[in-house]
């Protein structure tokens, strides 16, 4: 398929010919060493880091346009440059400790002088870099807006419960299969809880839902669990996942180092809250992309809760990898690293697009042109302006808005003031009772060398003389007051006036005021000019872009350009403007690409498997109908997340059974392999987090607490990193649900690490799930989980008392949320009979808990 | 000891070569099995290109590999060049003038940009007569057998950024490691280890920590393992809380009951069965993992050889004589890494620092080489002692270096590696490499070759893109066959 109208030679073709027109044989050009020059003396102000005055002198244009000052050089007359008279007078580069070679100098003189020359400086966009789209570059599924599909007719009408059961039987029976049989009840429980709570089902949840066998039984536990506040934390992990969140601050390389980003976990929060209430889907992506221009917080005397959550909620544009705070790697190319990244996140999550070779050349197989990256790029570049940085330490706002921060910080100021007076006063009465008792430790050493030693103690360390040094050392010791010694020799008035004074020292202490971090992203002055960079390079700007979005995902050309805010305005409004567009009601990828997350979820397959990717080189949808109806279901039930949800657990596909016989089996294999068409339900290995919680929950330990700031961890030299306890804020932090952990880049605790926790270098959308003998290893012999199975176990003695039947049948229960079956009693009961017989009934049980949670039945999703 | 036994992971003509018998003894005196680790009801052994889900049986490479396996010495911090590698006579010459070119800086420091003399002498060694500082002689005493390259250059002067171009091709932090593509390429000729093992000190990481080992993007099957070089050599290997080896055999067996009757209604997923298999090899690799470990029978001359008996040399050396148990044990990919943080990093005394960090690592580096050598090993594996950057001609501080990314210095022996000989140099102060540049993407390109695989054919597709470690599109990378024998 052609998707650009000129072919991307011409634009190769031109390139060749454009230095043999231009080049003139009269001076140097620029980019034989000008270039490199300008770098070494005045990028650091004007171009690289900054654009002081105004100037940008990274290329010929931007030299011709100059700063406030005008242009900074005249082509053909150097002394008439300003960009000459500077260097040449010394006041350019500032300070001594660059200075330009005369040779230098005399280099800039001479491009000057002969005509300012350049290779390809001037030349505009060109084919390659902006081509034409042609006429069917729209045609592509994906960038065709979702149109509701007619509900297929079935022929199995009987097994339909909701419309997506009929795309997936319509599929199924024009390749001659069926879906397999419902699951049982017990099963289903379980696959549900561990869905949408990401806990397994308690032995009274399950009796509960096995005991209502009334009409809409299934439907009434979707209800609560979608109700849970559980339900936001399992599915807020995934949105995390997809957004790249970590605590850290930087790339988070060092285990021994943890850069925290503070504040940060009011993101999570946010994100778990959101979710929980079921906030609308296009309100959510709007307030994480632009929540600090959606409400006027700059001049806010206090936030409003709702403006303080949308401050926080552009934590979702923090989460690249950032290590600006160290001032040797807050250079341009890292900055630039960091908008590159963050557009990364954005693309990849929310469009499904794969955008980031267009950095540098035009998509070899999407119609993404290098200069539609560069004008998604403008959107972000006002909050992440290269050269006007704010580094990542630094980047942050306030719980309280800017004039109650002036506030409190002038009340605890006043405080500050008067505990310090009063703490003065108070010392002074404890110093003169402190001289007492020195007086009358020092009246205790000889008389020949007390007066001595009494001067030499006073005398600063670096002033003794030798002989003083020796007496202080030897004893100033004895002559120390402890605070004891104080406390015993102060008068009844004495303590009094202390005791007073301290007395008012707390109650000031009590009226302080405070507030935290938060990260958030927002807008530090005017938006600056961005450029396309050719070659994807910084050093190499080509010409100013405008922002804008891809056009071939914007046919109605609403916001191909968007518009330039109005003069003196606080903020851009680019990301707004790209929100609206975004989360328009027919835009091609927005509800697709989260829709596919959540098919993703449940059936371990996305309807597209390349979550990431549904441009060219994606893979194709296996149910591209049943996609746009899910689609269409969450914008038009006003972007209900939930309301997508109960399509999917209302469904039957959804409680289909994971087994089928042999024979069956083998049919469907052979016509589709991969389950593609669901012909069963799939197998899923539970996710790290969740194989973690449902330990702690089976053992009866997990600590529910939501919220809050991160379980802090550490990483050991055995390279295993566990719960830092010694730093704990709570004393059931260590079991808390995973999330809560502290998230980091590269060293996640070792029990969820192995499990295949992402290393989060950027965000993901797809998870790995492997099958690798350092799992069995963990489970077999971890710590976590040995500790785990002996709590376990103390919970079935305690719960189940002493008759060893209810024993098994309350730790199979538990752990795997069915009765041991007939066919495993007698194993089991020789299993116990065995360990008992060479330990103890108790230590036998201790090993039975600990296999239920080896087992692989209790990994994967029943 | 278990007999080595054949089976479909190292069956004839599924290996990368065909198998010695002395080989076998080898393998067999070790008293490893050969069962596939993952996917193990899979394909018997693959033949050509690697896919998503080829797992980790040995495959056959592109083409006729020279090399079997890689023992990579990472010295991160970035070893001097001009110091240790690269004779400078105008460092002496022009010693403490300013230098005509203003040289890239990353750290404050060298301002002043004052060209700074190496403290130590220069010496010419073996009978290649290859000129090496007087702080490295055993590294000397074995020059005869290595490749030194004076003309590598990289992309970035932070130590990050370095570390992760060296390992992974690029400074950017999401892509596979070299030993990782190596994993995914050739699988793995003992099953009851893992592919690709990192041996680093056991008191801490290297600076960038598990960045060097990291799968990327490729499956994390190809992840480095770390393997501890004192105490339990992998996490979790032994019972955190007591379990007397008869109740962990039971407990076993009864979890393989479980399993099976579980598996009766799922009796075609394969990841179930290679789960309870996990659980058998997971038994197993205590032995052979503990066997690795155990250096107790090997002779006296040999922990001679590698510094075993004396303080300074001993972390190092046993970590080096480690790589070689694994690699001969079929272990496709170590990594040795020296002390932790960056022990390279002379940005002030020179002299001191880089006597320190020779006296740990020259030894064991000369000793590994001697020992492959005189085992037959050195022709079939590939080593590598190389930072990630080298440092610059100016001073630092006084009598220091800042970090360089434009030249340093590598050695590489074995693997048909030429030996005595020297590649490319670098401009009069040692500063940028001038003659016959090699870049990491050369070096990776040069490496995957001798191993047998086409640097443009190893591919895996990642956000729709076919990556390859080389990316040869965008870095030129070729393979340097002058490089090789």
């Amino acid at each position: 398929m052609r998707l650009f109208r000129l072919i991307v030679l011409q634009g190769v073709a031109l390139a060749i010919v454009v230095p043999v027109v231009t080049a003139a044989e009269q001076g140097p050009m620029f980019e034989d060493r000008v270039h490199q020059l300008l770098k070494t003396y005045c990028w650091k102000c004007h171009g690289g880091e900054a654009r002081q005055a105004g100037l940008d002198t990274r290329s010929l244009p931007l030299l011709l346009k100059g700063g406030k000052h005008g242009a900074a050089i005249v082509p053909g007359n150097a002394k008439q440059s300003l960009l000459y008279q500077k260097l040449v007078s010394g006041k350019m580069p500032p300070g001594k400790e660059l200075r330009p070679t005369d040779a230098h100098i005399r280099l800039i003189r001479e491009w000057i002088d002969g005509g300012a020359q350049a290779r390809y400086q001037k030349r505009p966009l060109n084919e390659a870099e902006d081509p034409v789209l042609a006429d069917n570059a729209r045609d592509w599924w994906s960038f065709q807006p979702p149109v509701r599909p007619p509900v297929p007719e079935v022929r199995e009408i009987a097994r339909t419960r909701t419309a997506v059961d009929s795309f997936v039987i319509s599929r199924l029976e024009s390749s001659g299969l069926s879906l397999a049989a419902p699951a049982d009840r017990r099963a289903l429980a379980r696959r549900i809880h561990l869905d949408l709570i990401g806990l397994p089902p308690s032995p009274r949840e399950l009796q509960v839902f096995l005991a209502d066998t009334s009409p809409g039984a299934w439907s009434r536990l979707v209800d609560r669990l979608l109700g849970s506040p559980h339900f936001g934390e399992r599915w807020g992990r995934h949105w995390l996942d997809a957004a790249g969140y970590v605590d850290t601050i930087g790339s988070d390389n060092d285990a021994g180092t943890i850069k925290p980003a503070t504040g940060i976990w009011r993101y999570r929060d946010y994100c778990i809250a959101s979710i929980n209430a079921d906030k609308r889907f296009d309100e959510f992506l709007t307030e994480q992309l632009a929540g600090d221009e959606l409400v006027k917080w700059r001049e806010a005397k206090d936030y409003t809760p709702g403006m303080l959550q949308k401050l926080i909620a552009t934590g979702f544009l923090r989460q690249a990898r950032d290590v600006t705070y160290a001032p040797e790697l807050n250079t341009a190319d890292i900055r630039h690293q960091v908008l590159f990244d963050t557009l990364q996140t954005v693309s990849s999550s929310l469009l499904g697009l794969t955008i980031h070779c267009a950095q540098c050349h035009t998509h070899k197989f999407d119609p993404i042109r290098q200069a539609d990256y560069y004008r998604l790029a403008a959107v972000f570049t006002p909050s992440y302006d290269v050269q006007n940085w704010v580094n990542s330490e630094n980047r942050h706002l306030f719980t309280v808005s800017q004039k109650r921060k002036l506030h409190i910080d002038a009340h605890n100021g006043r405080i500050n003031q008067q505990t310090d007076d009063l703490k003065k006063k108070l010392d002074a009465v404890r110093a003169r009772a402190s001289a007492r008792v020195a007086a009358r430790k020092l009246t205790a050493l000889p008389e020949s060398i007390r007066s001595d030693t009494g001067t030499a103690v006073k005398v600063a360390q670096e002033k003794r003389t030798k002989v003083q040094a020796y007496l202080a050392e030897k004893l100033g010791p004895l002559l120390k007051v402890t605070a004891p010694e104080i406390d015993k020799e102060l008068t009844v008035e004495e303590r009094q006036q202390t005791a007073a004074h301290q007395a008012r020292i707390d109650l000031l202490n009590g009226t302080r005021e405070s507030y935290e971090k938060i990260q958030a992203l927002w807008e530090r002055g005017p938006a600056p000019p961005t450029y396309l960079y050719r070659r994807g390079d910084f050093t190499t700007p080509g010409p100013q872009v405008v922002p804008g979005v891809p056009a071939v995902l914007d046919p109605a050309a609403r916001l191909t350009r968007i518009q330039a805010p109005p003069e003196g305005a606080e903020t851009s409004g680019y990301r707004l403007a790209f929100s609206k567009w975004l989360t328009a009601s027919d835009h091609p990828l927005t509800a697709r690409v989260i829709v596919n997350r959540m098919w993703q979820k449940y059936f371990g397959r996305g309807i597209v498997t390349t979550t990431d990717n549904f441009g060219f080189s994606g893979t194709q949808p296996t149910h591209p109908r049943l996609l746009d109806y899910l689609a269409r279901e969450l914008v038009e039930s006003g972007w209900s997340m939930k309301h997508v949800h109960r399509l999917v657990l209302l469904s039957a596909v959804y409680r289909q059974s994971t087994s089928r016989s042999t024979e069956e089996w083998d049919r469907a294999v052979a016509v589709d392999p991969d389950n593609q068409l669901l012909w069963r339900m799939p197998l899923r290995r539970l996710e790290s987090e969740i194989i973690r919680d449902s330990v702690l929950s089976v053992s009866g330990t997990l600590d529910r607490y939501q919220g809050g700031p991160a379980v802090p961890i550490k990483s050991n030299a055995d390279s295993s990193v566990v719960i830092d306890v010694g730093k704990i804020a709570r004393p059931g932090d260590p079991f808390r649900r995973s999330l809560y952990l502290l998230c980091r880049r590269n060293y996640q605790l070792t029990e969820l690490g192995v499990f295949d926790q992402p290393t989060v270098a950027h965000n993901c959308t797809r998870r790995d799930s492997s099958a690798v003998v350092l799992q069995s290893l963990a489970m077999l012999n971890g710590p976590f989980v040995m500790q785990q199975s002996r709590r376990f176990g103390a919970r079935v003695r305690q719960e189940a008392g002493d008759d060893r039947t209810r024993r098994i049948k309350l730790s199979f229960l538990l752990a795997l949320g069915r009765p041991a079956t007939p066919a495993e009693l007698p194993v089991v009961e020789t299993f116990l009979e065995r360990h008992t017989a060479s330990t103890s009934a108790e230590i036998a049980i201790d090993h039975l808990c600990h296999m239920l949670l080896n087992t692989n039945e209790f990994l994967y999703v029943p | 000891m278990a007999p080595f036994r054949f089976d479909s992971s190292v069956s004839p003509g599924c290996t990368a070569l065909p198998i010695s018998r002395r080989r076998l003894l080898q393998l067999g005196g070790l008293g490893f099995g050969g069962l596939v680790l993952d996917a193990l009801l899979a394909q018997p052994a693959v033949a050509g290109l690697p896919t998503r889900s080829s797992g980790l049986a040995a495959r056959k490479s592109h083409a006729l590999p020279r090399a079997r396996s890689v023992i990579l010495m990472l010295q991160n911090g970035g070893p001097s060049q001009m110091d240790l590698f690269d004779p400078k006579p105008a460092l002496k010459k022009f010693n403490g003038q300013q230098h005509s070119i203003k040289v890239e800086m990353f750290q404050p420091g060298s301002e002043q940009n004052k060209l700074l003399d190496t403290p130590f002498q220069f010496k010419h060694y073996g009978r290649s007569g290859v000129e090496l500082s007087e702080v490295i002689p055993e590294i000397g005493s074995v020059i005869d057998e290595m490749t030194l390259i004076r003309s590598m250059h990289t992309g970035h002067n932070n130590h990050t950024e370095a570390l992760v171009m060296f390992m992974t091709g690029k400074i950017f932090q999401d892509r596979p490691a070299l030993g990782a593509w190596v994993s995914y390429g050739l699988g793995t000729e003992n099953q009851n280890l893992p592919s690709y093992v990192v041996l680093r000190d056991p008191s801490g990481y290297n600076t960038s920590g598990t960045l060097t080992w990291t799968n990327g993007w490729l499956p994390s099957l190809y992840r480095g393992t770390e393997f501890a070089s004192t105490g339990t050599p992998v996490l979790n290997l032994k019972p955190a809380l007591k379990v007397t080896p008869q109740a962990q055999r039971a407990n076993l067996d009864f979890l393989g009951r479980l399993n099976r009757l579980h598996q009766r209604r799922l009796p075609r997923e394969t990841e179930l069965e290679t789960r309870i298999q996990n659980y058998e090899l997971a038994a197993r690799m205590q032995l052979a993992a503990a066997d690795v470990l155990d250096l107790s029978d090997e002779t006296e001359q040999t922990h001679r050889l590698y510094g075993l008996h004396s303080k300074q040399t001993e972390a190092y050396g046993r970590r080096c004589l480690m790589a070689r148990k694994l690699v001969e044990a079929g272990v496709r990919f170590v990594q040795v890494h020296p002390k932790p943080f960056q022990p390279w990093d002379s940005h002030s005394k020179t002299k001191s620092s880089l006597t320190g960090i020779c006296g740990n690592c020259d030894l064991p580096t000369a000793g590994l080489i001697r020992d492959l050598k005189q085992r037959g090993l050195l022709d079939e594996t590939i080593v590598i002692w190389s930072g990630e950057f080298g440092r610059l001609p100016v001073s630092q501080n006084g009598s220091g270096r800042d970090h360089n990314r434009n030249a340093f210095s590598l050695l590489a022996a074995g693997g048909g590696f030429k030996q005595g000989y020297v590649h490319g140099s670098t401009d009069e102060v040692g500063y940028a490499a001038a003659g016959d540049k090699v870049s990491v993407a050369d070096l990776h390109a040069t490496v995957l070759h001798q191993l047998g695989l086409d640097h443009e054919s190893l591919v895996f597709e990642h956000a729709g893109r076919e990556e390859t470690l080389t990316d040869p599109s965008l870095t030129g990378a070729r393979v340097v066959h002058d490089l090789v024998a």
